[in-house]
Protein backbone atom coordinates (compact mmCIF):
# COMPACT_ATOMS: atom_id res chain seq x y z
CA UNK A 1 0.00 0.00 0.00
CA UNK A 2 3.02 2.58 1.01
CA UNK A 3 4.45 1.42 -1.99
CA UNK A 4 1.88 2.22 -4.36
CA UNK A 5 0.89 5.88 -2.89
CA UNK A 6 4.56 6.26 -2.54
CA UNK A 7 4.68 5.58 -6.49
CA UNK A 8 1.39 7.62 -7.58
CA UNK A 9 3.33 10.55 -5.73
CA UNK A 10 6.53 9.45 -7.72
CA UNK A 11 4.36 9.43 -11.23
CA UNK A 12 2.47 12.37 -10.51
CA UNK A 13 5.59 14.66 -9.34
CA UNK A 14 7.39 13.29 -12.55
CA UNK A 15 4.57 14.19 -14.09
CA UNK A 16 4.20 18.12 -13.12
CA UNK A 17 8.25 18.08 -14.21
CA UNK A 18 7.63 17.03 -17.99
CA UNK A 19 4.97 19.18 -18.15
CA UNK A 20 6.95 22.54 -16.60
CA UNK A 21 10.17 21.55 -19.26
CA UNK A 22 7.89 21.20 -22.20
CA UNK A 23 6.07 24.32 -21.54
CA UNK A 24 9.79 26.03 -21.57
CA UNK A 25 9.04 27.85 -18.24
CA UNK A 26 12.02 28.67 -16.46
CA UNK A 27 10.77 26.22 -13.63
CA UNK A 28 13.23 23.98 -11.83
CA UNK A 29 12.94 20.76 -11.38
CA UNK A 30 12.31 19.97 -7.67
CA UNK A 31 15.75 18.48 -6.37
CA UNK A 32 15.65 15.53 -4.95
CA UNK A 33 17.02 14.95 -1.02
CA UNK A 34 20.04 12.65 -1.57
CA UNK A 35 20.09 10.83 2.00
CA UNK A 36 23.04 8.28 1.46
CA UNK A 37 26.67 9.16 0.03
CA UNK A 38 27.61 6.87 -2.88
CA UNK A 39 29.53 3.60 -3.15
CA UNK A 40 31.82 2.66 -0.98
CA UNK A 41 32.87 -1.14 -0.49
CA UNK A 42 35.04 -2.94 1.64
CA UNK A 43 38.41 -3.41 0.95
CA UNK A 44 39.50 -7.23 0.34
CA UNK A 45 41.23 -8.96 2.00
CA UNK A 46 45.09 -8.58 4.27
CA UNK A 47 47.90 -5.72 3.35
CA UNK A 48 50.23 -8.84 4.20
CA UNK A 49 48.78 -10.64 1.15
CA UNK A 50 50.34 -8.46 -1.39
CA UNK A 51 51.24 -11.60 -3.22
CA UNK A 52 48.34 -12.86 -3.76
CA UNK A 53 46.01 -11.82 -6.63
CA UNK A 54 42.61 -11.71 -5.06
CA UNK A 55 40.64 -9.57 -7.50
CA UNK A 56 37.33 -11.05 -7.88
CA UNK A 57 35.97 -11.35 -11.15
CA UNK A 58 33.98 -8.59 -12.00
CA UNK A 59 35.52 -6.54 -14.20
CA UNK A 60 33.81 -3.11 -15.81
CA UNK A 61 34.79 0.34 -16.44
CA UNK A 62 32.80 1.44 -13.92
CA UNK A 63 34.26 -0.72 -10.96
CA UNK A 64 37.42 0.45 -12.47
CA UNK A 65 37.15 3.86 -12.01
CA UNK A 66 35.95 3.37 -8.21
CA UNK A 67 39.20 1.43 -7.57
CA UNK A 68 40.84 4.19 -8.52
CA UNK A 69 39.54 6.58 -5.95
CA UNK A 70 37.27 7.81 -8.81
CA UNK A 71 33.36 8.55 -6.50
CA UNK A 72 30.81 9.49 -8.65
CA UNK A 73 27.33 10.84 -8.13
CA UNK A 74 24.57 9.68 -9.70
CA UNK A 75 22.41 12.45 -8.94
CA UNK A 76 24.83 15.21 -10.46
CA UNK A 77 23.01 14.69 -13.38
CA UNK A 78 20.39 12.69 -12.69
CA UNK A 79 18.79 15.78 -10.89
CA UNK A 80 17.88 16.48 -14.17
CA UNK A 81 17.20 13.44 -16.07
CA UNK A 82 14.26 11.47 -14.97
CA UNK A 83 13.96 7.91 -14.58
CA UNK A 84 12.43 5.51 -16.90
CA UNK A 85 10.58 2.43 -16.54
CA UNK A 86 11.89 1.12 -19.90
CA UNK A 87 15.69 0.76 -20.90
CA UNK A 88 15.30 1.24 -24.01
CA UNK A 89 19.10 3.15 -26.57
CA UNK A 90 20.59 5.13 -24.29
CA UNK A 91 22.03 8.24 -25.33
CA UNK A 92 25.11 9.33 -24.36
CA UNK A 93 26.06 7.04 -20.86
CA UNK A 94 25.13 3.77 -19.89
CA UNK A 95 26.07 2.50 -23.37
CA UNK A 96 27.72 -0.03 -22.04
CA UNK A 97 24.89 -1.62 -19.34
CA UNK A 98 23.64 -4.64 -21.09
CA UNK A 99 20.53 -5.77 -18.57
CA UNK A 100 21.35 -9.82 -18.56
CA UNK A 101 19.78 -10.38 -15.46
CA UNK A 102 16.73 -12.96 -16.23
CA UNK A 103 13.42 -12.07 -15.43
CA UNK A 104 14.52 -9.08 -13.67
CA UNK A 105 13.95 -6.29 -16.81
CA UNK A 106 13.40 -2.98 -15.52
CA UNK A 107 16.40 -0.12 -14.12
CA UNK A 108 13.66 0.79 -11.78
CA UNK A 109 13.35 -2.77 -9.90
CA UNK A 110 16.62 -2.37 -8.21
CA UNK A 111 17.21 1.15 -9.01
CA UNK A 112 15.67 4.14 -6.46
CA UNK A 113 13.25 6.27 -8.65
CA UNK A 114 14.43 9.88 -7.39
CA UNK A 115 17.73 9.14 -5.67
CA UNK A 116 19.92 7.72 -7.94
CA UNK A 117 22.67 6.88 -5.35
CA UNK A 118 20.36 4.23 -3.46
CA UNK A 119 18.75 1.10 -4.30
CA UNK A 120 14.80 0.71 -3.83
CA UNK A 121 13.22 -2.00 -1.19
CA UNK A 122 9.67 -3.35 -1.46
CA UNK A 123 7.71 -0.59 -0.28
CA UNK A 124 10.12 2.66 -2.24
CA UNK A 125 12.45 2.94 0.96
CA UNK A 126 15.84 3.92 0.04
CA UNK A 127 18.69 1.19 0.29
CA UNK A 128 22.21 2.36 0.71
CA UNK A 129 24.44 1.65 -2.15
CA UNK A 130 26.95 0.09 0.76
CA UNK A 131 23.82 -2.21 1.73
CA UNK A 132 23.11 -3.95 -1.80
CA UNK A 133 22.84 -7.20 -0.05
CA UNK A 134 19.73 -6.13 1.26
CA UNK A 135 18.67 -5.51 -2.32
CA UNK A 136 19.87 -8.69 -4.06
CA UNK A 137 18.05 -10.26 -1.34
CA UNK A 138 14.82 -8.86 -1.98
CA UNK A 139 14.67 -12.53 -4.56
CA UNK A 140 17.58 -14.00 -3.56
CA UNK A 141 16.54 -15.34 -0.49
CA UNK A 142 18.45 -18.78 0.14
CA UNK A 143 21.74 -16.94 -1.62
CA UNK A 144 21.74 -14.36 1.30
CA UNK A 145 21.29 -17.29 3.97
CA UNK A 146 24.29 -18.85 2.44
CA UNK A 147 26.16 -15.57 2.31
CA UNK A 148 25.23 -14.50 5.79
CA UNK A 149 26.78 -17.76 7.19
CA UNK A 150 29.47 -17.05 5.19
CA UNK A 151 29.51 -20.15 2.90
CA UNK A 152 28.45 -18.34 -0.60
CA UNK A 153 31.24 -15.73 -2.38
CA UNK A 154 34.27 -15.17 -0.28
CA UNK A 155 35.92 -14.38 2.17
CA UNK A 156 39.30 -12.76 2.90
CA UNK A 157 41.65 -12.01 5.99
CA UNK A 158 41.26 -14.20 9.45
CA UNK A 159 38.82 -17.31 9.88
CA UNK A 160 39.10 -16.62 13.85
CA UNK A 161 37.68 -13.52 14.53
CA UNK A 162 39.33 -13.05 17.62
CA UNK A 163 42.99 -12.95 16.35
CA UNK A 164 41.82 -10.24 13.06
CA UNK A 165 38.87 -8.80 11.04
CA UNK A 166 37.65 -10.84 8.25
CA UNK A 167 36.57 -9.03 4.92
CA UNK A 168 33.48 -10.12 3.00
CA UNK A 169 32.44 -9.40 -0.36
CA UNK A 170 29.40 -7.78 -1.22
CA UNK A 171 27.23 -9.41 -4.25
CA UNK A 172 28.37 -6.82 -6.90
CA UNK A 173 32.01 -7.03 -6.05
CA UNK A 174 31.80 -10.08 -7.41
CA UNK A 175 28.01 -10.29 -9.84
CA UNK A 176 27.86 -7.10 -12.43
CA UNK A 177 24.44 -6.75 -11.46
CA UNK A 178 23.62 -6.18 -14.60
CA UNK A 179 24.97 -9.59 -15.83
CA UNK A 180 25.39 -11.46 -12.75
CA UNK A 181 26.35 -14.59 -14.16
CA UNK A 182 30.49 -14.82 -14.70
CA UNK A 183 32.22 -14.36 -17.56
CA UNK A 184 34.56 -16.93 -18.93
CA UNK A 185 38.13 -16.81 -17.68
CA UNK A 186 41.41 -17.56 -19.28
CA UNK A 187 42.62 -19.88 -17.02
CA UNK A 188 46.26 -19.61 -16.06
CA UNK A 189 49.42 -21.81 -17.22
CA UNK A 190 49.20 -25.85 -16.76
CA UNK A 191 51.86 -26.22 -13.91
CA UNK A 192 55.31 -28.58 -14.89
CA UNK A 193 54.33 -31.41 -12.82
CA UNK A 194 57.39 -33.65 -12.68
CA UNK A 195 56.17 -35.96 -15.33
CA UNK A 196 55.41 -40.12 -15.13
CA UNK A 197 55.54 -42.44 -17.68
CA UNK A 198 51.70 -43.29 -17.16
CA UNK A 199 50.50 -40.03 -17.86
CA UNK A 200 52.88 -37.77 -19.29
CA UNK A 201 51.38 -33.92 -20.49
CA UNK A 202 50.28 -34.27 -23.84
CA UNK A 203 52.48 -31.44 -25.01
CA UNK A 204 54.90 -30.05 -23.72
CA UNK A 205 53.85 -27.49 -21.06
CA UNK A 206 54.33 -22.92 -22.02
CA UNK A 207 58.19 -22.62 -21.85
CA UNK A 208 57.40 -18.78 -22.37
CA UNK A 209 54.79 -17.54 -19.88
CA UNK A 210 54.65 -15.05 -16.91
CA UNK A 211 53.46 -15.35 -13.37
CA UNK B 1 116.02 -88.75 24.06
CA UNK B 2 114.75 -86.42 21.51
CA UNK B 3 112.71 -84.05 22.89
CA UNK B 4 110.64 -82.89 20.39
CA UNK B 5 111.78 -79.21 19.74
CA UNK B 6 108.87 -76.89 20.70
CA UNK B 7 109.28 -73.63 18.63
CA UNK B 8 109.95 -75.52 15.49
CA UNK B 9 108.40 -73.39 12.69
CA UNK B 10 108.38 -75.42 9.43
CA UNK B 11 109.29 -74.03 6.17
CA UNK B 12 105.85 -75.08 4.88
CA UNK B 13 103.82 -73.01 8.20
CA UNK B 14 105.49 -70.10 7.26
CA UNK B 15 105.38 -70.27 3.41
CA UNK B 16 101.10 -70.50 4.59
CA UNK B 17 101.41 -67.40 6.50
CA UNK B 18 103.04 -65.56 4.22
CA UNK B 19 101.29 -66.36 1.22
CA UNK B 20 103.50 -64.86 -1.92
CA UNK B 21 101.59 -62.06 -3.70
CA UNK B 22 100.04 -63.81 -6.37
CA UNK B 23 98.03 -61.51 -9.55
CA UNK B 24 95.03 -63.13 -8.09
CA UNK B 25 95.66 -62.16 -4.39
CA UNK B 26 96.50 -58.56 -5.29
CA UNK B 27 93.35 -58.18 -7.29
CA UNK B 28 90.73 -59.37 -4.85
CA UNK B 29 92.75 -57.07 -2.00
CA UNK B 30 92.92 -54.06 -4.62
CA UNK B 31 89.09 -54.65 -4.90
CA UNK B 32 87.94 -54.79 -1.57
CA UNK B 33 90.05 -51.97 -0.88
CA UNK B 34 88.31 -50.10 -3.82
CA UNK B 35 84.61 -50.94 -2.40
CA UNK B 36 86.13 -49.51 1.43
CA UNK B 37 87.15 -46.87 0.17
CA UNK B 38 84.14 -45.89 -2.02
CA UNK B 39 81.81 -46.76 1.16
CA UNK B 40 83.96 -44.46 3.00
CA UNK B 41 83.62 -41.79 0.74
CA UNK B 42 79.63 -42.07 0.89
CA UNK B 43 79.91 -42.23 4.41
CA UNK B 44 81.83 -38.94 4.68
CA UNK B 45 80.29 -37.38 2.19
CA UNK B 46 78.25 -34.98 4.57
CA UNK B 47 81.13 -34.61 6.25
CA UNK B 48 82.81 -32.76 2.79
CA UNK B 49 79.36 -30.92 2.47
CA UNK B 50 79.65 -29.62 6.00
CA UNK B 51 83.30 -28.14 5.05
CA UNK B 52 81.88 -26.42 1.76
CA UNK B 53 79.15 -25.03 4.27
CA UNK B 54 75.84 -26.79 2.56
CA UNK B 55 74.71 -28.03 5.50
CA UNK B 56 75.45 -27.09 9.41
CA UNK B 57 76.42 -29.51 12.17
CA UNK B 58 73.07 -28.88 13.36
CA UNK B 59 71.51 -30.35 10.36
CA UNK B 60 73.66 -33.08 10.45
CA UNK B 61 73.27 -34.05 14.74
CA UNK B 62 69.18 -32.65 14.88
CA UNK B 63 67.45 -34.24 16.51
CA UNK B 64 63.33 -35.69 15.48
CA UNK B 65 61.12 -32.32 15.19
CA UNK B 66 58.87 -33.78 18.11
CA UNK B 67 61.91 -34.01 20.52
CA UNK B 68 63.76 -30.52 20.16
CA UNK B 69 63.37 -28.60 23.13
CA UNK B 70 62.66 -25.21 22.47
CA UNK B 71 65.59 -23.86 22.36
CA UNK B 72 67.41 -26.06 20.11
CA UNK B 73 64.30 -25.66 17.74
CA UNK B 74 64.72 -21.60 18.27
CA UNK B 75 68.38 -22.29 16.94
CA UNK B 76 68.11 -24.61 14.14
CA UNK B 77 65.21 -22.28 12.81
CA UNK B 78 67.61 -19.48 12.90
CA UNK B 79 70.02 -21.59 10.65
CA UNK B 80 67.30 -22.16 8.33
CA UNK B 81 67.20 -18.56 8.19
CA UNK B 82 70.72 -18.12 7.75
CA UNK B 83 70.84 -20.17 5.21
CA UNK B 84 67.93 -18.73 3.06
CA UNK B 85 69.76 -15.78 3.65
CA UNK B 86 72.99 -16.78 2.60
CA UNK B 87 71.30 -18.47 -1.04
CA UNK B 88 68.23 -16.08 -1.99
CA UNK B 89 69.46 -13.15 -0.16
CA UNK B 90 66.27 -12.10 2.24
CA UNK B 91 66.03 -13.31 5.24
CA UNK B 92 61.97 -14.91 6.71
CA UNK B 93 60.97 -14.53 9.73
CA UNK B 94 61.13 -19.02 10.26
CA UNK B 95 58.67 -19.53 12.84
CA UNK B 96 57.02 -22.67 14.72
CA UNK B 97 53.47 -22.45 14.95
CA UNK B 98 51.83 -25.08 17.29
CA UNK B 99 48.37 -26.36 16.96
CA UNK B 100 45.49 -24.41 18.49
CA UNK B 101 43.69 -25.25 21.47
CA UNK B 102 39.76 -27.12 20.40
CA UNK B 103 40.66 -26.26 16.86
CA UNK B 104 40.36 -29.14 14.24
CA UNK B 105 40.76 -28.06 10.54
CA UNK B 106 38.14 -28.96 7.60
CA UNK B 107 37.76 -27.56 3.99
CA UNK B 108 35.20 -28.01 1.79
CA UNK B 109 34.71 -27.48 -2.42
CA UNK B 110 31.92 -26.46 -4.54
CA UNK B 111 32.47 -28.04 -7.40
CA UNK B 112 29.33 -26.17 -9.19
CA UNK B 113 31.44 -23.11 -8.61
CA UNK B 114 35.09 -24.00 -9.25
CA UNK B 115 36.04 -22.94 -13.00
CA UNK B 116 39.42 -24.71 -13.30
CA UNK B 117 41.14 -21.00 -13.40
CA UNK B 118 44.13 -22.30 -11.63
CA UNK B 119 44.64 -19.64 -9.47
CA UNK B 120 44.58 -21.43 -6.31
CA UNK B 121 47.28 -23.66 -7.61
CA UNK B 122 49.61 -20.68 -8.56
CA UNK B 123 49.17 -19.22 -5.03
CA UNK B 124 49.93 -22.14 -4.03
CA UNK B 125 53.45 -22.21 -5.38
CA UNK B 126 53.88 -18.14 -4.60
CA UNK B 127 53.07 -18.74 -0.62
CA UNK B 128 54.74 -21.76 -0.42
CA UNK B 129 58.41 -20.65 -2.03
CA UNK B 130 58.13 -23.50 -4.46
CA UNK B 131 60.54 -23.13 -7.77
CA UNK B 132 59.08 -21.74 -10.33
CA UNK B 133 60.88 -18.98 -11.84
CA UNK B 134 63.19 -21.22 -14.48
CA UNK B 135 61.47 -22.60 -17.55
CA UNK B 136 63.24 -25.96 -16.59
CA UNK B 137 61.84 -25.76 -13.03
CA UNK B 138 59.72 -28.77 -11.65
CA UNK B 139 56.40 -26.45 -10.50
CA UNK B 140 55.10 -28.73 -7.77
CA UNK B 141 51.81 -27.20 -6.20
CA UNK B 142 49.68 -28.63 -4.03
CA UNK B 143 46.86 -28.64 -5.86
CA UNK B 144 46.21 -30.37 -8.87
CA UNK B 145 43.27 -29.13 -10.59
CA UNK B 146 41.50 -32.31 -12.28
CA UNK B 147 39.35 -31.24 -15.78
CA UNK B 148 36.17 -33.91 -15.67
CA UNK B 149 34.00 -35.06 -18.50
CA UNK B 150 30.55 -34.03 -16.59
CA UNK B 151 28.29 -36.96 -15.98
CA UNK B 152 30.37 -39.08 -13.22
CA UNK B 153 33.89 -38.39 -11.59
CA UNK B 154 35.88 -40.37 -13.19
CA UNK B 155 39.34 -39.30 -12.24
CA UNK B 156 40.82 -41.68 -14.39
CA UNK B 157 40.08 -40.00 -17.78
CA UNK B 158 40.86 -36.63 -15.55
CA UNK B 159 42.92 -34.03 -17.65
CA UNK B 160 45.56 -31.65 -15.49
CA UNK B 161 47.41 -29.98 -18.35
CA UNK B 162 43.46 -28.86 -19.97
CA UNK B 163 44.77 -25.39 -21.38
CA UNK B 164 41.79 -24.02 -23.59
CA UNK B 165 41.20 -20.17 -23.97
CA UNK B 166 38.78 -19.82 -21.86
CA UNK B 167 37.60 -21.80 -18.91
CA UNK B 168 34.90 -23.58 -17.78
CA UNK B 169 34.35 -25.62 -20.99
CA UNK B 170 30.63 -26.47 -21.31
CA UNK B 171 31.23 -30.25 -20.68
CA UNK B 172 33.82 -30.30 -18.48
CA UNK B 173 33.46 -30.00 -14.91
CA UNK B 174 36.61 -29.27 -12.27
CA UNK B 175 38.09 -30.14 -9.07
CA UNK B 176 40.82 -29.48 -7.68
CA UNK B 177 42.88 -32.30 -5.20
CA UNK B 178 45.17 -31.69 -2.34
CA UNK B 179 45.98 -32.75 0.49
CA UNK B 180 42.75 -34.19 2.27
CA UNK B 181 44.30 -34.30 5.22
CA UNK B 182 43.26 -37.58 6.22
CA UNK B 183 41.91 -38.96 9.81
CA UNK B 184 43.14 -42.48 8.59
CA UNK B 185 46.29 -41.49 7.37
CA UNK B 186 48.16 -44.21 5.01
CA UNK B 187 51.25 -41.50 4.45
CA UNK B 188 51.98 -40.95 8.49
CA UNK B 189 51.51 -44.90 8.65
CA UNK B 190 54.23 -46.09 6.01
CA UNK B 191 56.86 -44.02 7.06
CA UNK B 192 59.70 -45.50 7.72
CA UNK B 193 61.25 -42.92 9.92
CA UNK B 194 58.21 -41.02 11.77
CA UNK B 195 59.29 -38.66 9.51
CA UNK B 196 55.65 -37.14 8.67
CA UNK B 197 52.45 -37.58 11.80
CA UNK B 198 48.97 -35.90 12.11
CA UNK B 199 49.45 -32.81 14.59
CA UNK B 200 46.32 -32.44 17.31
CA UNK B 201 44.45 -29.82 14.59
CA UNK B 202 44.37 -32.66 12.33
CA UNK B 203 46.95 -31.34 9.73
CA UNK B 204 49.57 -33.94 8.37
CA UNK B 205 53.01 -32.45 8.33
CA UNK B 206 56.43 -33.88 7.19
CA UNK B 207 59.52 -32.76 9.11
CA UNK B 208 61.38 -31.38 6.18
CA UNK B 209 64.96 -32.16 8.11
CA UNK B 210 64.33 -35.44 9.05
CA UNK B 211 63.26 -36.79 6.01
CA UNK B 212 64.98 -39.19 4.15
CA UNK B 213 63.16 -39.16 0.92
CA UNK B 214 61.95 -42.84 0.60
CA UNK B 215 58.67 -41.70 -0.99
CA UNK B 216 56.93 -44.62 0.98
CA UNK B 217 54.34 -41.96 1.85
CA UNK B 218 53.65 -40.88 -1.84
CA UNK B 219 53.08 -44.29 -2.89
CA UNK B 220 50.83 -44.95 -0.14
CA UNK B 221 48.80 -41.82 -0.86
CA UNK B 222 45.51 -42.54 -2.79
CA UNK B 223 44.81 -38.92 -3.56
CA UNK B 224 48.77 -38.04 -4.88
CA UNK B 225 49.29 -35.25 -2.46
CA UNK B 226 52.76 -35.96 -1.97
CA UNK B 227 55.76 -34.00 -3.90
CA UNK B 228 58.92 -35.02 -3.88
CA UNK B 229 62.07 -32.74 -4.12
CA UNK B 230 64.11 -33.47 -7.15
CA UNK B 231 66.29 -30.21 -7.41
CA UNK B 232 67.39 -28.14 -5.33
CA UNK B 233 64.80 -25.33 -5.50
CA UNK B 234 65.35 -22.11 -7.28
CA UNK B 235 63.55 -19.11 -5.95
CA UNK B 236 63.79 -15.17 -6.71
CA UNK B 237 64.87 -12.91 -4.20
CA UNK B 238 61.66 -11.50 -5.00
CA UNK B 239 59.76 -14.28 -4.90
CA UNK B 240 60.22 -15.34 -1.52
CA UNK B 241 57.43 -15.25 0.86
CA UNK B 242 59.49 -14.22 4.10
CA UNK B 243 56.25 -15.97 6.63
CA UNK B 244 57.37 -19.24 6.98
CA UNK B 245 57.54 -21.58 9.68
CA UNK B 246 59.27 -24.41 10.28
CA UNK B 247 56.65 -27.61 9.56
CA UNK B 248 55.26 -25.64 5.98
CA UNK B 249 56.59 -23.22 3.59
CA UNK B 250 60.07 -22.59 4.94
CA UNK B 251 62.36 -23.35 1.84
CA UNK B 252 62.67 -27.37 1.58
CA UNK B 253 66.21 -29.15 1.03
CA UNK B 254 66.63 -31.10 -2.33
CA UNK B 255 65.55 -34.77 -1.83
CA UNK B 256 62.60 -34.98 0.57
CA UNK B 257 59.22 -35.18 0.28
CA UNK B 258 56.73 -32.43 0.76
CA UNK B 259 53.30 -31.49 1.39
CA UNK B 260 50.15 -29.39 1.30
CA UNK B 261 50.09 -28.61 5.49
CA UNK B 262 46.45 -26.27 4.88
CA UNK B 263 48.82 -23.15 4.55
CA UNK B 264 49.37 -23.91 8.63
CA UNK B 265 51.82 -20.75 8.84
CA UNK B 266 48.86 -18.93 7.94
CA UNK B 267 45.96 -20.77 9.67
CA UNK B 268 47.70 -21.14 12.99
CA UNK B 269 48.03 -17.23 12.89
CA UNK B 270 43.95 -17.24 12.09
CA UNK B 271 44.23 -16.56 8.69
CA UNK B 272 42.31 -18.57 5.70
CA UNK B 273 44.78 -20.51 3.28
CA UNK B 274 46.41 -19.08 0.47
CA UNK B 275 44.13 -20.97 -1.99
CA UNK B 276 41.30 -19.81 -0.72
CA UNK B 277 42.06 -16.48 -0.51
CA UNK B 278 42.63 -16.08 -4.15
CA UNK B 279 39.61 -18.46 -5.46
CA UNK B 280 37.61 -15.99 -7.63
CA UNK B 281 34.48 -17.50 -7.42
CA UNK B 282 34.44 -18.31 -3.85
CA UNK B 283 34.11 -21.98 -4.21
CA UNK B 284 36.24 -22.89 -1.51
CA UNK B 285 35.16 -23.09 2.21
CA UNK B 286 37.89 -23.30 5.28
CA UNK B 287 37.06 -23.32 8.99
CA UNK B 288 37.35 -25.27 12.56
CA UNK B 289 35.61 -28.56 12.66
CA UNK B 290 35.03 -28.30 16.57
CA UNK B 291 33.13 -24.87 16.04
CA UNK B 292 29.57 -25.69 15.72
CA UNK B 293 28.65 -22.15 14.25
CA UNK B 294 31.87 -22.39 11.50
CA UNK B 295 31.12 -21.82 8.05
CA UNK B 296 32.49 -25.59 7.33
CA UNK B 297 30.11 -26.80 9.92
CA UNK B 298 27.24 -24.79 8.46
CA UNK B 299 28.14 -27.11 5.21
CA UNK B 300 28.26 -30.20 6.60
CA UNK B 301 24.97 -29.36 8.42
CA UNK B 302 23.44 -28.05 5.09
CA UNK B 303 24.90 -29.56 2.23
CA UNK B 304 25.48 -32.89 0.61
CA UNK B 305 28.85 -33.22 0.90
CA UNK B 306 31.14 -36.21 -0.38
CA UNK B 307 34.51 -37.19 0.33
CA UNK B 308 37.11 -38.51 -2.67
CA UNK B 309 37.64 -42.27 -2.94
CA UNK B 310 35.16 -43.05 0.13
CA UNK B 311 35.99 -46.51 0.18
CA UNK B 312 39.88 -46.57 0.81
CA UNK B 313 38.62 -45.53 4.11
CA UNK B 314 41.02 -43.00 4.81
CA UNK B 315 38.16 -40.39 5.90
CA UNK B 316 39.24 -37.16 4.82
CA UNK B 317 38.75 -33.40 6.59
CA UNK B 318 38.44 -32.31 2.50
CA UNK B 319 35.12 -32.03 1.65
CA UNK B 320 33.60 -31.82 -2.09
CA UNK B 321 29.72 -30.66 -2.79
CA UNK B 322 27.76 -29.72 -5.92
CA UNK B 323 25.33 -26.42 -5.06
CA UNK B 324 24.53 -23.40 -6.17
Amino acid sequence: MLALVSFASWIALALVTMRGSRAGEPAQPALPVVARPPADQPKVGLASDAHLDKTPPRRTVGLDLVRNGWTYNCMECHKLIQARWRYDRPMNEHKDVKLEHGNNRFCLNCHHPTNRNAFVDYDGAEIAQRDVVQLCAKCHGTTFRDWTAGVHGRQNGFWKTDAGEKTKLRCIQCHDPHQPKFGDMKPLAPLRYPTRGANPPPAAPAASRKH
Amino acid sequence: MHPEPQNEVSPKTIEQVYQPLTRRTFLKGAAASMVGLAGLTAALKPLLELESGAITLDDLLQKHYRELSADDLKRIMAGIADKTEKEHGVRPAVRDLKPLDGVEFGYALNLTRCIGCRKCAHACLKENNQSRDDANDIEMSYIRVLELDKGAINLETSNVYYDPAKVPQKDKFYMPVQCQQCRQSPCTKVCPVQATWQEKDGLVVVDYNWCIGCRYCMAACPYDARRFNYQKPTITKEAINPNQSYLSNRIRPKGVVEKCTFCLHRTRDGKYPACLEVCPTGARVFGNLRDPNSEINYILNNKRVYVLKEEVGTLPRFYYFFDK
